[in-house]
Order: structure tokens, then sequence, then C-alpha cells
């Protein structure tokens, strides 16, 4: 066991935390926001109104955000995870109840001039209160599914509410999430493999009989965008075009066609890669998939340099939430998943992701900044960590 | 965990998981690949397609003038309004707002809007065309607030003369479905097919090249920007002039109009140039207005064009087929000359009749010609005469000379529909009528009845023929321009110079001498005419109306009356024009036929257009080329 100096006093300098913050992973999600930043310039005709500004100060802001969250004591995190996962249930369970219809969707709380959006929310404290979970329940009986079966009514109960809204997108991620987390846990893979076969099951039965018109058209047209092509497969059709015609290099910086003339749906928020990958190509697109595989690639090293379980199942919960946001969006521009509507983490506009996910990225951090910290005794939990 | 010495389960699991999402990112690697290296040509493409909207431009269709330069068919300014169903709100409430402010008929809104509403959406549909400046700047106030209206202005073919040059020229009409797939570009409204005429056979060279507005739009159809694109400019159809004589073809046009208690006859008129072949009049009338069709011909306008007893839509000058009757006796007499079977001087007594075994041939005149020689017998149109010459030279050898005049031969004048007809010989009757040849049709084609048939530009042919002392004239309607063929030499026609002179002699009677069946005077001072009649049955007379009396023509039917028929050629002794002339049904050709081809060749003669310098496209780029001397215009300060 390493042992710093300021540590073994018992008292850590804020300075001495920041000196242990990853800024490798910092500077790879300035280098994402900084590339959103100039898309959303050109997306406005050469213009810092209404986009670029804005994402640029929003990064500062949440940048400050993450280097607090960073920074306070993990004990902290470990005790606000359960508060945190039940006020956020609570507010759920709100949206059903009071929520607003926005878009054929209730997502939205109205407290006042503050709109909240409490799906969003869950992500975070989902991973919290599982990593807080799985901190506590270590034994080496984890194979079976009795371990789990607390966390997988903590996943599942608010995937169902946010299903309900409906928003289908954020409860796959949501249940995406949790699951990952329990797989890490230690779960047998054959109990995995069974419930993926029966989410199938489940997918097809509520495809046929719970979901929304809108829902089964996005996966119908995700299944054949030429179905429809001036209505439901528009957005698919459009931004294969947009992707398609960028080639190897791109058509230049504010030259996309699809991008420029409104082709492109949308293409400040969820179809900014497409427009990216329009205007910068193909070598404009791996570079930007590059950037997020060394974020993630830091969440896993972070997640597994750790030493206690708390840390470790925060840095891979946000590194998985990370994965599951860039995988469905870019699947979903390149025509591989349906129109689910969720935007690309610092990339596209769009304050609550950004906000939600660097709050994240600083449990992350915080896992970097405390990986030393013995978590266990002298808490509410008295299991030895091996 | 790490019992065995390896990573403990979590870091197991987290590398296991972590492989699994490197393989998706390999996914959408290869499928940005896939989009991007393998199917870009494809998107790019399509992105141009979103990009780019290809507005028709249409081209400016060629003009067709006379030979002097007058205008025949043109195109005018045309103010029109159209709207794109693809940028309008409300399709009923645009049109019927535009209805309201250009005042159109409530039948001619309805019929707009049905157009419309089946017309492409990204193709305009006309509303209302001809407007004038005042409709048409009214309707470009009004037509910012309705998205989709477009004010336009255009061009229109217009056809000055209307009636006199309409088989000629024929007439554009809108594009069927027919046009549309052999050209797409024919759908848009200001594009007119060539539907007849010369119109319809040069449509490739006068509608020349249709350019296209190559528009920036966005997603919302919004335009962004005009490309400019030179390649895309319209290219303007070629010009066509034709051989005809505006002025000389309105003369023949009007010999069938009512003129005082004459009534309007059905018929046509060709007038040609015996030496160069080119056709300075070719009418048929009664004609129809080719303006009418332009816009769309209403149904009844059509139905009335269509069901005339008269034909106004038929070009009888190229298309109608007649017994050319007594205009073909100058055949018969140059084929028993060739044939050697009689010479100038034998003389046939004509009995009023002529008896072929039991059977009876009448001759026009009841009581005979008496001795009649052949001068006489073209003179007084004997048909007794030539029943005796047919009789002797038989039907092959006669075929064989009126293939040499031009019957049964298709002259390309750069126009559909002209007729071949045919020339009847025994093995055409073999085939057609699956019986041999007989001595009876002898006599009955001797005297241009029968089996024989030809049109009257035939007729006209033959008698350019006759008039040029055996050249082979070939006629021609286009001088300049698409279709036009260019002059070649005529050869000279196998026969006797001096036999043509004994024809020549023959047709001066008819028109000069005392007893001439189509004598009359050109009123020119020392010009004479040569001609010949021809009156065409075209019912059987039978044997008990013989007895009876012949019914005079005016007692029957229109359909049933005979055929006027008159060829002649002018100056007699140094021919340059000639004429033939069709009075369908108008019964004898001296006094219906003969009086009219007159009229025509005297105006001809008095023209005398040949000899004036004719009108051509190509001197205006003569002019704009530069001096002799070859300094640049406008270069005085160097």
């Amino acid at each position: 066991m390493t042992f710093l100096p300021d540590m073994e006093s018992g008292r850590d300098s804020f300075f001495g935390k920041l000196r242990r913050i990853e800024w490798g992973l910092v500077f790879v999600m300035a280098m994402i926001s900084v590339v959103g930043t100039i898309l959303l310039f050109g997306a406005a005709g050469a213009s810092w109104e209404p986009w670029a500004g804005d994402h640029i100060i929003r990064f500062c802001i949440v940048t400050c955000l993450m280097l607090v969250v960073a920074t306070v004591d993990v004990r902290i995190w470990y005790h606000l995870a359960y508060p945190a996962y039940i006020g956020v249930f609570i507010l759920l369970i709100a949206v059903e109840l009071f929520g607003k219809v926005a878009l054929g969707a209730q997502r939205w709380l109205e407290v006042g001039p503050i709109r909240l959006q409490p799906s969003e929310f869950m992500k975070i404290a989902l991973i919290l209160a599982l990593a807080r979970y799985y901190q506590d329940a270590e034994s080496d009986r984890m194979w079976t599914i009795r371990a789990h079966a607390i966390p997988l009514v903590m996943l599942a109960a608010p995937a169902a509410l946010i299903t309900l809204q409906p928003d289908l997108g954020t409860a796959i991620m949501v249940a995406g999430v949790g699951a990952t987390m329990v797989i890490l846990a230690g779960l047998s893979w054959w109990y995995v493999v069974a419930a993926a076969g029966s989410v199938a099951t489940f997918a097809l039965a509520a495809f046929f009989f719970f979901m929304a018109e809108f829902q089964k058209n996005r996966i119908l047209t995700f299944l054949d965008p030429s179905r429809d092509p001036l209505g439901t497969g528009y957005h698919i059709t459009q931004s294969k075009i947009a992707i398609g015609s960028g080639g190897l290099f791109g058509v230049g910086y504010m030259q996309g066609t699809q991008s420029q003339l409104d082709f492109l749906p949308e293409r400040h928020t969820d179809f900014v890669f497409a427009m990216l990958l329009e205007e910068f190509g193909m070598v404009g697109g791996l570079f930007v998939l590059a950037l997020y595989l060394a974020a993630m690639a830091f969440g896993i090293y972070i997640s597994i340099g750790c030493r206690h379980r708390f840390g470790k199942f925060l840095a891979a919960g946000v590194t998985m939430l990370l994965f599951i946001y860039v995988g469905i969006n870019a699947g979903m521009i390149m025509g591989l998943m349906p129109v689910v509507g969720e935007p690309l983490p610092f990339l596209s506009y769009g304050g609550s992701v950004m906000l939600s996910l660097m709050f994240g990225l600083g449990l992350v951090q915080n896992a970097k900044v405390f990986r030393d910290k013995t978590l266990g005794s002298g808490f509410k939990s008295s299991k030895r960590v091996r | 965990m790490s019992q065995n010495g390896g990573p403990d389960l979590f870091s197991r699991r987290a590398m296991i998981l972590s492989s699994l999402g490197g393989l998706y990112f390999a996914v959408l690697g290869l499928r940005m690949a896939q989009l991007q290296i393998f199917e870009n040509e494809e998107f790019r493409l399509e992105a141009a397609e979103n990009q780019f909207n290809l507005l028709v431009n249409p081209a400016s269709r060629g003009p067709v003038y006379d030979r002097f330069g007058v205008p025949l068919a043109v195109n005018r300014r045309d103010f029109r309004v159209s709207v794109m169903r693809e940028d309008v709100d409300d399709l009923p409430t645009t049109i019927k707002a535009l209805a309201s402010i250009l005042r159109l008929p409530p039948e001619k809104a309805e019929e707009s809007l049905n157009e419309a509403k089946i017309s492409p959406r990204f193709m305009p549909s006309m509303v209302a065309e001809n407007l004038s400046w005042e409709e048409y700047s009214r309707v470009s106030v009004y037509a910012a607030s309705f998205p989709g209206v477009r004010c336009e202005m255009g061009e229109a073919r217009n056809y000055p003369l209307a009636e006199s040059m309409a088989h000629v020229l024929g007439y554009v009409a809108k594009a069927n479905d027919k046009d549309v797939a052999a050209d797409p570009q024919a759908r848009h409204p200001g594009i007119r097919v060539g539907k007849e005429g010369i119109e319809k056979s040069q449509e490739k060279g006068l509608k020349g090249v249709h350019g296209a507005t190559k528009l920036e739009v966005n997603a919302h159809g919004r335009v962004i920007r005009e490309v400019v694109d030179p390649r895309l400019n319209p290219k303007s159809g070629t010009p066509i002039v034709l051989t005809i004589d505006a002025e000389i073809q309105q003369v023949a046009y009007d010999q069938f109009q009512a003129k005082d208690k004459r009534p309007a006859e059905a018929g046509s008129a060709v007038v040609m140039d015996i030496h160069t072949g080119e056709l300075l009049a070719l009418v048929s009338a009664p004609s129809f207005d080719p303006n009418k069709f332009v816009d769309g011909i209403s149904r009844t306008d059509f139905n009335e064009y269509n069901n005339a007893e008269m034909r106004p839509l038929y070009h009888k000058a190229v298309r109608g087929i007649y017994p050319p009757g007594s205009t073909y006796k100058m055949v018969t007499a140059l084929a028993a000359l060739e044939a050697g079977i009689t010479d100038p001087e034998e003389t046939v007594n004509c009995p009023g009749f002529y008896m072929l075994g039991n059977h009876r041939f009448h001759c026009h005149a009841r009581r005979g010609h008496g001795s009649v020689n052949l001068h006489t017998a073209i003179k007084v149109s004997c048909d007794v005469y030539f029943y005796e010459m047919g009789r002797r030279i038989g039907g092959d050898k006669m075929a064989q000379v009126a293939r040499e005049f031009g019957f049964g031969q298709r002259f390309d004048l750069g126009i559909p529909g002209i007729a071949a007809s045919h020339v009847p010989d025994n093995a055409w009757k073999v085939k057609n009528r699956g019986k041999p040849w007989q001595v009876y049709d002898s006599l009955n084609v001797a005297i241009g009845q029968g089996l024989i048939a030809a049109t009257p530009l035939q007729l006209a042919v033959m008698t350019a023929r006759i008039a040029s002392e055996g050249k082979a004239v070939v006629p021609r309607l286009i001088r300049e321009g698409p279709g036009a063929t260019p002059f070649t030499p005529f050869k000279q026609l196998p026969f006797n110079y001096q036999h043509m002179h004994l024809v020549h002699e023959g047709m001066i009677a008819v028109s000069n001498e005392a007893g001439g069946t189509g004598r009359g005077d050109l009123g020119i001072e020392g010009v004479r005419m040569a001609g010949k009649t021809g009156t065409a049955q075209v019912r059987r007379i039978t044997m008990a109306e013989r007895r009876t009396g012949v019914r005079s023509n005016a007692s029957l039917p229109w359909r049933q009356r005979d055929h006027a028929l008159f060829v002649c050629y002018a100056p007699a002794e140094a021919p340059k024009y000639c004429c033939a002339l069709v009075v369908d049904h108008g019964g004898g050709g001296g006094a219906a036929a003969a009086p009219r081809a007159r009229e025509i060749m005297r105006a001809t003669l008095l023209k005398d257009p040949s000899s004036k310098p004719a009108f051509t496209t190509r001197a205006k780029t003569a002019d704009l080329a530069p001096p002799a001397d070859g300094t640049p215009p406008g270069d005085g300060k160097a």
C-alpha cells in the first residue's frame, strides 16, 4: 500500500488532492468539448450564438463542479449514496404524478423556474447506490442471484418508472448501467445469458403490447428507413446521406450541405456527430471516437486501480454510462440503432447531460483521488476488504 | 479474490466488458468506412440531389418564316401564373384566391385545381396563361402572400396566319403521357410539343435544348442561391425558312372561302416553282386555327373540327387521295406517243361512247366529239380517244410512265403523313384485288378513273415534270433549318422532247382555244397559261340513270358529287410555275377548279417570288462578322 505523507497524517490538503486528479482524463474531455464548440460554432453559421459560446462556458463551469466532486471526501459520497437514490426515486414518482408532458412524454418537473428531469439524475444516483451496496455486500457467494436481488430491484424499479414516462432510451441506459455493475460484482454468466434472453423476449412483447406508436415507429423505421423517407425515416436517411457524403476527409468545415441547409435534423444536438462526419470525414470521426475511447480507458484504469469497491464500482458505472451514451448515439446516426434521441456527451449542445456526466466523471476522479482510502472499518459495514 | 494469483474477479470482468465495448467501437468504425468510403459515391449524389433543385428553363422554340421572312410560327411573350404543389399550403384555397384575383370562370378554376392535384410535387402546374400586363402585375402583388404561387414570363407559340398555314405548320400543344415518357422535361408547363406538320416533324431542331436553373435549396425548400452554370443555359431552337410564299398561300386559301354568292368549299391547292421544286403554296381547306391547340383546345371546339364533314383537320394536299380524272390524260397521251401506238395526226371517232365487248364506256360529251386527234382530245378532254389509247397501251406500260411522273411516290417534305398512293398495274391488281388486269381497267385508268389515285401534291409534281419538259422535279418545302434538303439539279426523264411539246400544245389549247375545257384569260398582258381540267367521278352511274339522264351534281348529296380538278402551268411559252387544285365534290373541273387555279396563278405570276431574293436567317450572323480590314471595332485609341 502506498502511503502518501499527508494521508498518513489523516489530513489531506486540497492541492494534494488536485495533484492526484487524473488530468489526462480532464484533457480528453476538454478536447471533446472544444471539438463540440467548433462544430456548434459552424452549425450556427460561424456564430458563437446560440450554441458554441454556451457550450464552452458550460464546460468550464461543469469542470469546476467536477473538481469539487472529485475532491469531496469519498466517505461523504458513500453516505449520500442511498439518500440521493431515494430522493431521485421519489422525484421520478412525482414526475409520473405531476410531470409536464413534452413531446409526448412526461419527463420534467417544474419547481418554480427550475425544470428538473429526474431520470437524468437517476443515472448517477443508481451508480452511487449500487456502488455503495457492493462496497458493503462483499461475500464469496457473489455468483448467486440472491446476492444481487436488492441491486436488481434497485435498477429495475426506476427503469420501469422511466419506461412509463415513456422514455425508453433513458430507461435502457439506467438498466444497462445497473446491469453492468451487477455483472462486475460477480453474478454468474449463466444468469447473465438467461437474463439477456428474457429481456429480448420481453422487448418483443413490449413492442407489440406496451409501446407508444412513436416508439414502435422508431423501431420499424430503424429496421427499414426507406419505409417512410419523409416521415419517421427522414432523420436517419438524411443522417446517412450526410455521413456518406463526407468521405474519408470530409467536405470541409462549414461546407456540409446536409448540415448547413437543414437537411440534417437536430444538427446541434443528437445529430452533431453526423455533421462532424460530413464535414471532417472518417478521419474526424475516428479522431473523436478515439477521444471517447481514451476517456473510457482512463475510467477503466481508475476503476481497476482503486483500492475500495465503492470507487471501483463508481468509476466502472460512470464509464459504462459514457459508453452507452456514445454507443447509442453513434450507432443511431449511422443507422445501426433505432433513433432514441440520446445526445453525444460533450459534443452535443445540451446542459443537463453534460452536467450529469461531468458529475459522474467527478466521481471517477474521486475514485482516483481517494484510491487508497480504506472504506469499511469505522463505517456502517464491518466487512473486511480482503 | 486473487487466490489464483491472477487478477481479481472485478478486474477480469471489467476487461471482458471493455473488450466487448472495444468490439462495438470496431463495428462503429467499420460502419463508418462502409458509409463514407464504400458508399461515398452514392451518398454524395444523394446529397447533391438534396442540395439542388433543377428547374427546367425552356428553350425558345425556333421560329418558322416564309421565303421572304414573313413570320409563320413565332413566340410571343406570355405572362402566366402557376402553382408548385410542394410549396403550397392549401391548394384549393390558393387556387380559389387566384381565380378571384384573375376573375377566372369557376369551371376554369376547377380545371386548374384538378390539374394541380395530379401534377408532380416539384413541377409547376399552370393556373392561368396569356394574362394581360395588368392582370399579371395584380397577381404578382398578391403572390407573395401565397407560398408556391409563381408568376413568370414565358413564351407562347403563335401562328399569325392562323388557318391558311395550319396544315403545313401543324401546331404545338401540351405534352401528353407519351411525350413525357419520351422527354420528361416536356412536362414543364412552359413547354409545348409539336403535334402536327412542321412542328411535329422538325420538333427536334425547333425545340432547341432546354436549359435549367440550378437552385440551391435548404430542407424547407427555400432557395438559398441560384447557381450560375453556363452549361445549363437553354439553347434556342433553330429557325426554319419555308419555300412557301405567305401571300400566295393566302390567295390560294382564300379561293376556298365563301365569297359573294359562292359557298365555301373543301379542297386543296399546290403551287410550285417548276425549276426548283419549291412549293410556294400548299393549302388545304377548310382549315383550323392552330392557335386554339397551343393552350389546350376545348372539347367543343375539337369536336367541331373533328366531326365536320369537310374535315378541316385533314391535310388534303398531301394526304388526300383522289382519282385524278382527266388531269391524268397527259400521262396517257405521253404513254401512247412513247409507246408508238399512235401518231399525233391519227384521229379517233367519238360518238359519245366506246364499246368494249358489249359494254358501253361513256364520254362526258353525250353526243360525242366526232373525229378527234391528240391535240383536240386533250383540249376537249375526249374520253373515247383516251379509252382507245388506253386499250392499245395496256396497264403496265401506262403505269411505267405514271411512275416517271411521280405517281405512287412519297415525297418527303419534312412534314408528317404524306401519302404515297399507288400506281395500278397488273401486279398491283393481283396483289390488292386478287384479280388480273382487264382491258376495262386500262380504259378507266386512261381517263384517270378506276384504280388510279393520286394526291394533289403528286398532280402538281406531274404538272411540273410536264412543264419542265421532262425534268424529274422533286418538291421541297423547307429552304433552311432542320429538315431542309439541299437542292440537287433534277435529272432528265426518258421522254421524247417533241412528244412533250405535243402535250404542251394540247394544254395551251385547253386554256386558250375555243372549245378548251378550261378556257379563261389570266388577265396579264402577253402571258398565257396551259392547263388541264379534270372531273373525277366518285360514284358509279347506273345504266338506268344514263337512260333517264345523269343527275346533276347540285341534286346529289355533297359526298357523292364529282371532284373538280385543274392542273396548270404558266407562262405557257417559258414555264415557271405550276399549280394543281382540287375542289372536293366541287363538280366540273372547268367550272369549279379552273377559275380558282387561274386566280392563284395570276397572283403567283404577278408577284414572281422566284425572281426575288429569299430571306435567310444566316444573314444576321454575317452582319456581326468583323470588318474586312481586321480592325476590331472601338479600337480607335490605339
